[in-house]
């Protein structure tokens, strides 16, 4: 009987710590994305539209969703800027954010398993669609 | 690389590249001068040196000096409930323009401050309007600059006559 014991949590030992080393080791934290703004669009209220880079409208080329702390923070050694959000729904595989950052409204979409980011910033004359693409930090 | 940021300090470098040259050429002598009494080039050297520093003190004005801005440029407006154009480069602006300015820490203080994220990011309107506002900055500048060394050159000219030398 003893014996038996023992090789079932031997048996469960070799089982579950490969699991615990192979998420160790890939040491991705899900819930903190990384994503890098590929597109910017500008549109003013006449309905004309233009394409920018995320520089030129002072966004940093990377941004860090943090869904655990629903914040976006530049992604730099010390982030001074930083916004914060509600996650209103997930479902069907897309987690959507939104948020007030001044008198900024903006909303944002998380598709294909938090790799895809779209993403639109309002205010009371202008609107900026903005695209990037996330993985895990 | 941000374009506002490129502007902002190509103003504040041409600026900068202006009132150097204008400082150079007044200090390597714009003036013909012209010993009336025939002074000798030792005595006229004596009473430039001494002229410049009467002028100096006479215009608050140094020719010699590196030239420095006397009001801080134009910050980045402040987006309504955000920044203007967010720390990183509100930083590096300020820092630029905070060292012309000669108070770099203050500079990059005033950038780095700034919070928001999206709510600062920037319109085209306003990129816009912070260009003009640092042309005009920039432009401000360098008439006051010119006006000081207007006064110096009248300055250094009265006290050259002064001592009998023709100044033109």
């Amino acid at each position: 009987m003893k014996k038996r014991m023992t090789s079932l949590l031997l048996t469960i030992l070799l089982v579950a710590l490969p699991v615990v080393f192979c998420q160790a080791a890939t040491g991705s934290d899900e819930s903190r994305l990384l994503c890098a703004l590929t597109e910017v669009v500008e549109c003013g209220a006449l309905g004309e539209c233009i394409e920018l880079a995320a520089e030129d409208v002072g966004l940093p080329d990377f941004l860090i969703i943090d869904l655990k702390a629903k914040k976006i923070l530049e992604a730099t050694s010390v982030s001074l800027r930083e916004s914060s959000f509600n996650v209103n729904t997930t479902q069907e595989g897309m987690t959507i954010l939104s948020g007030v950052d001044g008198l900024r409204g903006w909303s944002a979409v998380l598709s294909a398993k938090n790799t895809r980011l779209s993403a639109s910033v309002s205010d009371e004359s202008a609107g900026f669609v903005v695209f990037g693409a996330c993985r895990p930090e | 690389m941000n374009k506002s940021f490129y502007s902002g300090g190509i103003f504040a470098l041409t600026l900068m590249f202006l009132l150097l040259c204008l400082g150079t050429a007044c200090a390597q002598g714009e003036f013909m001068i012209y010993p009336k009494k025939g002074q000798s080039q030792q005595q006229m050297d004596k009473d430039k040196s001494e002229c410049y520093s009467w002028a100096k003190q006479q215009s608050r004005f140094d020719p010699m000096a590196p030239p420095t801005a006397s009001t801080p440029p134009p910050q980045a407006e402040a987006q309504k409930g955000g920044v203007g154009k967010g720390a990183v480069r509100g930083g590096l602006v300020g820092v630029t323009v905070g060292a012309i300015a000669g108070d770099a820490g203050k500079g990059a203080a005033i950038g780095a401050a700034s919070g928001a994220l999206l709510g600062g990011m920037r319109r085209r309107d306003q990129v816009a309007q912070e260009n003009q506002a640092q042309q005009q900055w920039a432009q401000q500048e360098s008439a006051k600059y010119e006006q000081g060394r207007s006064e110096y050159n009248r300055a250094f000219s009265a006290c050259m006559q002064g001592r009998d030398y023709t100044v033109n």
